[in-house]
């Protein structure tokens, strides 16, 4: 049986808001945001060699990866009417874990950059002892002067206010 | 006096875990929608208390406690009531 408009005024369910819900995927979405950037900044990301930093560097980035997708996740599946509580406005995507996913991303590619140049200027035809050798001193030096070009720059703190001196600075790096 | 729709005080997860479980006793709003919210946020508690990035292994598990706790939020029903 229809109901008047009045009964539904009346049968009106209490139901957490959506506003309230983009909130909280706010402040979700921060903290787990600043405990990445909390545990990477003690790992060396300039000072270390690529394969102690990397695996902290791969977590950091596939955590922040999986957080966004889930998030999108959740809105997909809420705005498919759950129980007539639907999600009506646009979709939820967190602006600073996007960027820390990128900057994530620029850093791993920096740093596996670096590794495979030093790599090459090693050369093909040294002993596999005194590869090594100029490999680690290379590599070191190489890493120093990545350190160097970012100078004074937070790698991990991203946003578009910090984002014009890390672009200039990884330009000038690349150039 | 609570508002659903007001949110300015809460600054973190444990902000809005704290809220819904102290109302559990005031019942200034649904009794339902407070059981069914305050249950489901709090599996969270430990999550976000530490505040420290999970684990490799404990990622996955993480996210999925995020996603069920959330989804939920969403799907808690009060009565209903004259509004």
């Amino acid at each position: 049986m229809p109901q008047s408009p009045i009964t539904s005024f009346i049968l009106c369910t209490h139901r957490y808001p959506e506003k309230r819900m983009r909130h909280l995927l706010d402040i979700m979405s921060s903290a787990v945001g600043r405990s990445v950037q909390r545990e990477l900044r003690v790992i060396g990301i300039w000072e270390k060699t690529f394969a102690t930093v990397r695996p902290e560097l791969i977590l950091g980035l596939r955590l922040c990866e999986s957080w966004c997708k889930a998030c999108e996740e959740l809105i997909i599946l809420w705005k498919d009417n759950t129980k007539g509580h639907s999600w009506v406005g646009f979709d939820y995507k967190d602006e600073f874990m996007l960027l820390l996913v990128r900057r994530l991303q620029e850093i791993i590619t920096l740093r596996q950059t670096r590794e495979e140049l030093s790599r090459l200027l090693t050369g093909e035809f040294d002993r596999e002892n005194v590869q090594k050798q100029m490999q680690n001193v290379r590599s070191g030096t190489m890493v120093g002067s990545l350190g160097k070009h970012f100078a004074g720059i937070d790698p991990l703190l991203c946003s578009h206010h910090t984002d014009a001196a890390w672009s200039s600075s990884r330009v000038a790096m690349q150039a | 006096m609570f508002s659903l729709e007001s949110f300015v005080n809460i600054k973190s997860v444990t902000d809005e875990i704290d809220l819904w479980n102290n109302m559990r006793s005031s019942m200034s709003i649904d009794g339902d929608l407070i059981h069914g919210v305050a249950s489901a946020l709090e599996p969270l508690r430990e999550w976000f208390n530490t505040l420290e990035m999970p684990t490799w292994s404990q990622a996955g598990e993480f996210i999925d406690q995020v996603m069920e706790s959330l989804d939920r939020v969403w799907k808690a029903e009060g009565r209903g009531s004259q509004v």
